[in-house]
């Protein structure tokens, strides 16, 4: 007698795998659900400014291009007038400025370029609107590459921090000069002044602003918030 | 049996793949600030903010749980932005006359988006010119802003 084969083949049962399948959906659902619950919006407790008016003395930074530049314009300024400002006069070598001069004192300003290990300051001399007096105003620039990138921030030990460090923040804040490419590294350099107790404003300058202070006409009172 | 993990790991890659590009569009794009005001903890406000985002050309004033749009004129003079001689839009001139009542308990929080910076000063002028008081605070251009108040 021939035996019967026993090698039937048994179909295996699909139930495990769709437990499987079933519990992985599942979890990955949950786990999008919860993502889009907690990133759906950040939360930001900020100080939030108000004008008001300080007696503190200025201390400028600019916000360019990723870096925190020192604007030290004070002696800036004071170098680039000194051929051209007498007791508080314009002049010309020495001499007051007149219509017969004021041509030469004009290229004298306008291809006149002082600098430090931070900016270039320009000047620029013109007519006012009334073609009866001078206005003198002056740009800065910043050099490519100098001051402190926004990972400096987080150092203990970058030019930013020494500096806040030399210096009273009761009788000094800090003023930044913010450009559209460097919101964040405005946000951190405000935060480090702030832990170190001064009070800091913040001028908004557009991409391609020029950075300029006039030397003839009145300026804006200085704010903090 | 190989068809069914071919099932398994089809639905795998489309669950995933949706779970990133919904957390990627969450926590870049379209993620929005809540600037919190007020409460315990929070320094003193003596006045309420009023919201007001500036983008260079629109202010969109966030006011009594709306949004309202309106358009404001800058130009160019010798490498600087000034007002023009044009009326303001009536939408500006009623939020502005209305905060100048309230100024006393209310002041304006400017929300300076990049492409407002070159103007941001001169729009605040608006405020000032009124006894407004007046704040600015920095933010990226296609990010959402709301004021939450703290609890």
């Amino acid at each position: 007698m021939r035996r019967k084969s026993h090698s039937q083949f048994h179909e295996p049962s699909l139930v495990p795998l769709a437990d499987m399948l079933t519990n992985t959906v599942g979890i990955v659902v949950f786990i999008l659900i919860f993502t889009v619950l907690t990133a759906g919006g950040a939360m930001v407790r900020i100080q939030l400014p108000r004008e008001r008016p300080t007696t503190a003395e200025r201390a400028s930074f600019i916000c360019f291009k990723g870096r925190l530049i020192f604007l030290d314009e004070d002696p800036l300024i004071d170098r680039f007038v000194k051929p051209i400002v007498k007791n508080k006069r314009l002049v010309v070598n020495g001499e007051p400025l007149t219509r017969s001069n004021v041509a030469f004192f004009f290229e004298l300003v306008n291809s006149r370029k002082i600098e430090d290990q931070f900016v270039v300051m320009t000047g620029e001399a013109r007519m006012d609107a009334s073609g009866n007096a001078v206005d003198v105003s002056v740009e800065v620039t910043p050099k490519p590459g100098v001051g402190d990138a926004i990972a400096d921030m987080r150092r203990s030990d970058n030019a930013f921090r020494r500096f806040l460090a030399s210096h009273d923040p009761q009788k000094r804040f800090i003023k930044f000069n913010v450009f559209p490419d460097s919101l964040e590294l405005y946000k951190a350099a405000r935060d480090v002044a702030r832990a170190a107790g001064y009070q800091t404003g913040w001028d908004a300058r557009g991409s391609g602003q020029k950075i300029g202070f006039n030397l003839t006409g009145g300026g804006r009172k200085d704010t903090v918030q | 049996m190989l068809p069914f993990i071919a099932i398994l790991m089809c639905t795998l890659g489309c669950l995933l793949f949706v779970t990133l590009a919904i957390a990627s569009l969450s926590l870049g794009p379209s993620r929005g600030e809540g600037w919190v005001f007020g409460g315990a903890g929070s320094d003193r406000q003596s006045k309420i903010p009023i919201l007001v985002e500036w983008d260079g050309t629109t202010a969109t004033i966030h006011r009594d749980g709306r949004k309202v749009r309106s358009e404001w004129k800058t130009e160019e003079y010798q490498g600087w932005r000034i007002s023009t001689d044009d009326p303001l839009n009536p939408e500006l001139e009623e939020f502005l006359n209305w905060l100048a009542q309230h100024k006393r308990d209310h002041y304006a929080l400017v929300a300076a988006r990049p492409t407002g910076f070159s103007s941001l000063f001169i729009f605040c002028n608006l405020f000032r010119k009124r006894d407004i008081d007046v704040g600015y605070e920095p933010i990226e251009q296609n990010r959402a802003v709301a004021l939450i108040p703290g609890k």
